[in-house]
């Protein structure tokens, strides 16, 4: 097993390398340059010179690539342009609200999710099963931004039970984390329960209603287990998803969390914060993914005993 | 299993052990002394609390202000946008005032009094006496020195613009210069400056009323070097606020300087809320959790707010006039028939008051209302489709002709919607328009080149002269050029550019209105539209609050107060 983790980490080398190089070239080819961004109305050729000049912006490509790619293997990312900051210090400052931010929806998504996919299956085609999977339907079909904005209109200003934006107060996290959260809790709730429906059918689980178990432990011990497996490698994936940042749901309830920060650095031409943002994404979607094929690994004996 | 579980989970709480960790390290590298005491704190408090700069305090009793961006820095040398911050911690030499009429005049602020040499040369500056900055220095002649200086060449400035016209300006900006000091400024005593001009400049007390001309502290600034706007704890300035803390993406804070020259604000202080959307800052407002805000970001629901809060819009006139192009590098708009005629196509009043509720006034030149030189006999640009049809067939274009619009996706729905109204127009005269969208990088990129196709948009006064509109569009070719209008008469934009040395005021002002007749009713280089007024809705206990004078959403705080 550690062979296969070090194995995947020497990968994520070049893939990383590789990603910074997109981003770079893509950058550079697009029209539009942070300086000249920057000025907006107040566009004065000597100066947008001066200031391109003073940050290195007049130099070759593949000078301003290498020196980059050099920087960055001794963990210095740069300042961002429009920032004047450290690079890393902007991404490690935003990121911890981006982790409240997905820990919360993905609590909700996995006690909602899950127990929602549970119910659904037991009381397979009656009315509950089909609520629930209305209701994860729609978390999967809606669209974010749309979510967000009826759930703040809804409830925050029109009933006053939470506060519009921000991010202070537990109070504050629950719309964001609904929002987030539904989506997963939608596809959780469905694989969940086309498993556990699916398990249900098995011939052990009859031989555990003859033993004498109750039923509802006949789902929990043995059925769920076995249910659960592809359900609990796509949470792994769709944490690492939410971690890369959600603009959407971070822009509507004016949380300061990393997605914004790509898509600011991306207006705005900010090569260093944009780099940064995605070799940072790109790890934890690579980690998530390493993670997501670890607990297969462990939940499944037949894997692990090579069975 | 059970062990690998655990080993699992073990490698999970490091692996989120070592993510708060560094993020601690980072706030503690970045921060001062004070912001270190708060990371202890702040993992539970405000979103970030890790990620504030300078000093946490009680905010209670502070307004609560918004802006739809965060601000790049405070320095205001290094930024042309971000003025709302430095026009509360800063002051500049002079100010400008406008009275109940409309008319405006400079006023002394760091300056008390100045003469000015009959060739319009030499400015002598007596420095009000006794103002100390936040960090407790005196203000002296010294730091208008540093700032002029640091104005011209320090990394990153982009306002040198606004005090180029000083002797000795250009060859310091020179690249590889060795000029130490600006040549232009001698110091006479601690608090007198004598300011000379490399030729006459009749707007320049205009021009160090602007927000980029703010006065710093040259010890404080020096010694904070690139931090200096950046770190609050070490941007001080002499204005009626502090600027007390910063945490990205979030909020600042800026709290009353209670030794201001001028005497202390009755605010204890503001927070600037930073919140990109529009409806979300709508909900914050009506739901009381916020004091002001600035209704050009609602632009859609300014009638709304009228209707709901009728004693609570505060307006002011906007010196600054937008203005519809129309590039002469692309024919046809190389022949002044065809532009005149798209200057008759367009029913400049409808737009303004199917957009903006009619709140504004239709504009017939360069120069708005309110601005120094504004002509109220100009000839009028008549909206005559039929004439235009006419003007059009007698160029050569009776079948009319394809032009792009280029939307710039970032401005404010309503411009976007303006360009598809002035499409309908264009369409009755037989000119077919297309509307392409750009994003904003890529849209100013191409304005800069010279070859971005017909756009509005609008220019804000930057100091009350008419030398800020008509030289910034029509100074030279290259300024032309950089805002795609490429005119092509080099002699009016001479003229445009040896209109600034004209020391007589009057028959400056007349030469300025004969260019401005020149260019935009007899060679049409543009289509003037109109100013706007710009509407704010302050909450039930905000008191006093005054738009600034040019009609910026830059929010003076200085002044206003909140009742209990």
């Amino acid at each position: 097993m550690l062979k296969k983790i070090l194995k995947r980490i020497i990968i994520a080398i070049p893939v990383l390398i590789g990603v910074v190089l997109i981003i770079f070239i893509m950058l550079r080819i697009v029209p539009g340059d942070p300086v000249t961004t920057m000025m907006g109305e107040h566009v004065n050729l000597a100066v947008i010179e001066k200031v391109s000049k003073e940050m290195g912006l007049d130099q070759p490509m593949y000078v301003q690539f290498f020196q980059y790619v050099g920087n960055a293997l001794r963990g210095d990312f740069g300042t961002s342009y429009r920032l004047n900051r450290n690079v890393t210090h902007i991404i490690l400052d935003a990121f911890p609200n981006t982790v409240k931010l997905s820990v919360c929806a993905a609590l909700v998504a996995w006690m909602i999710g899950i127990t929602a996919g549970i119910i659904a299956a037991v009381r397979q085609n009656k009315l509950l099963d089909r609520l629930f999977m209305g209701g994860a339907l729609m978390g999967v079909s809606m669209p974010v931004f749309m979510t967000a904005l009826l759930l703040q209109y809804m409830f925050a200003f029109k009933l006053r039970w939470f506060p519009v934006s921000g991010f202070d107060s537990p109070r504050a996290m629950v719309l964001p984390a609904i929002v987030l959260g539904w989506n997963s809790a939608g596809s959780i709730a469905r694989m969940t329960r086309s498993n556990l429906v699916e398990v249900m059918q098995n011939d052990f689980i009859r031989t555990a209603r003859a033993k004498g178990l109750r039923e509802g432990g006949v789902i929990v011990k043995h059925a769920l287990k076995n249910a659960m497996l592809p359900v609990v490698t796509m949470m792994a994936l769709q944490v690492s998803s939410m971690l890369s940042g959600a603009v959407l749901t971070e822009s509507v309830f004016g949380i300061p969390g990393i997605g914004r920060l790509a898509v600011n650095a991306i207006e705005t031409r900010d090569m260093p914060l944009l780099q940064g943002t995605v070799i940072f994404t790109t790890v934890i979607i690579i980690a998530g993914n390493l993670i997501a094929d670890l607990l297969y690994n462990v939940l499944d004996p037949r894997i692990r005993e090579g069975a | 299993m059970k062990r690998k579980w655990s080993l699992l989970l073990a490698a999970a709480m490091a692996a989120s052990l070592a993510m708060t960790g560094c993020g601690g390290k980072g706030a503690s590298d970045s921060g001062t002394g004070a912001a270190q005491e708060n990371t202890g704190a702040g993992t539970q408090g405000a979103a970030g609390g890790e990620a504030t700069q300078g000093v946490e305090v009680d905010t209670a009793g502070y307004l609560v202000s918004v802006l739809n961006a965060d601000i790049q820095t405070a320095d205001v040398q290094k930024t042309s946008k971000d003025y709302e911050i430095p026009m509360n911690i800063f002051d500049r030499l002079v100010d400008i005032e406008v009275a109940a009429d409309g008319s405006s005049k400079i006023v002394p602020s760091l300056a008390e009094l100045w003469e000015i040499s009959d060739d319009g040369l030499e400015y002598t500056f007596h420095l009000r006496q006794g103002v100390k900055f936040h960090n407790g220095n005196d203000f002296t002649a010294e730091d208008v020195v540093y700032t002029f200086n640091r104005l011209l060449t320090a990394v990153g400035s982009v306002n040198s613009e606004f005090i180029d016209q000083v002797k000795g300006a250009d060859e310091m900006m020179q690249e590889n210069s060795t000029v130490e000091t600006l040549e232009g400024l001698e110091v006479m005593d601690d608090h007198t400056i004598k300011v000379t001009l490399k030729e006459p400049y009749a707007a320049f007390l205009a021009c160090i009323s602007s927000p980029g001309v703010s006065i710093y502290d040259s010890e404080a600034a020096e010694a904070a070097g690139d931090q200096f706007g950046l770190d609050p704890s070490v941007t001080v300035g002499t204005g009626p606020f502090k600027f007390t803390s910063w945490t990205l993406n979030d909020r600042l804070v800026l709290t009353r300087n209670d030794d201001y020259w001028k005497g202390a604000s009755a605010l204890p202080g503001v927070v600037i809320r930073i919140v990109p959307e529009s409806g979300t800052q709508r909900m914050m407002f009506e739901s009381g959790e916020l004091d002001i805000i600035d209704l050009d970001f609602v632009v859609e629901a300014v009638e709304q707010f009228q209707t709901a809060y009728p004693d609570q819009i505060i307006s002011g006139p906007r010196v600054g006039t937008t203005y519809f192009t129309m590039n002469e590098n692309q024919p046809p708009f190389d022949n002044v028939k065809v532009r005149k005629a798209v200057q008759m196509s367009i029913d400049r009043q409808a737009i303004l008051d199917t957009l903006y509720g009619g709140r504004g006034q239709v504009e017939q030149g360069i120069y708005p209302h309110g601005l120094i030189g504004f002509n109220p006999d100009q000839k009028e640009i008549v909206y005559d489709p039929e004439g235009a049809k006419a003007l059009l067939a007698e160029a050569g274009y009776g079948d009319g002709f394809t032009v792009e619009l280029a939307a710039d996706s970032s401005a404010a729905d309503v411009v976007n919607t303006a360009l598809e109204i002035i499409q309908e127009q264009l369409a009755e005269v037989g000119i077919t328009a297309e509307i392409k969208n750009y994003d904003q990088a890529t849209w100013l990129d191409t304005r800069k080149a010279g070859e971005l196709g017909s756009f509005m948009s609008t220019w804000t006064a930057d100091f009350n002269d008419p030398d800020n509109f008509i030289y910034t569009f029509f100074g030279n070719a290259e300024k032309s050029k950089l805002r795609s209008i490429n005119y092509a008469d080099d002699t009016v934009m001479a003229r445009v550019a040896a209109a600034r040395a004209i020391v007589d005021e009057n028959e400056r002002i007349a030469e300025y209105r004969a260019l401005e007749e020149k260019l935009i009713y007899e060679d049409a280089a543009w289509v003037p539209m109109f100013s706007r007024l710009h509407p704010f809705a302050v909450s039930k206990r905000v008191q006093n609050f005054v738009p600034i004078w040019s009609g910026l959403g830059d929010k003076l705080y200085y002044g206003v107060s909140l009742a209990e």
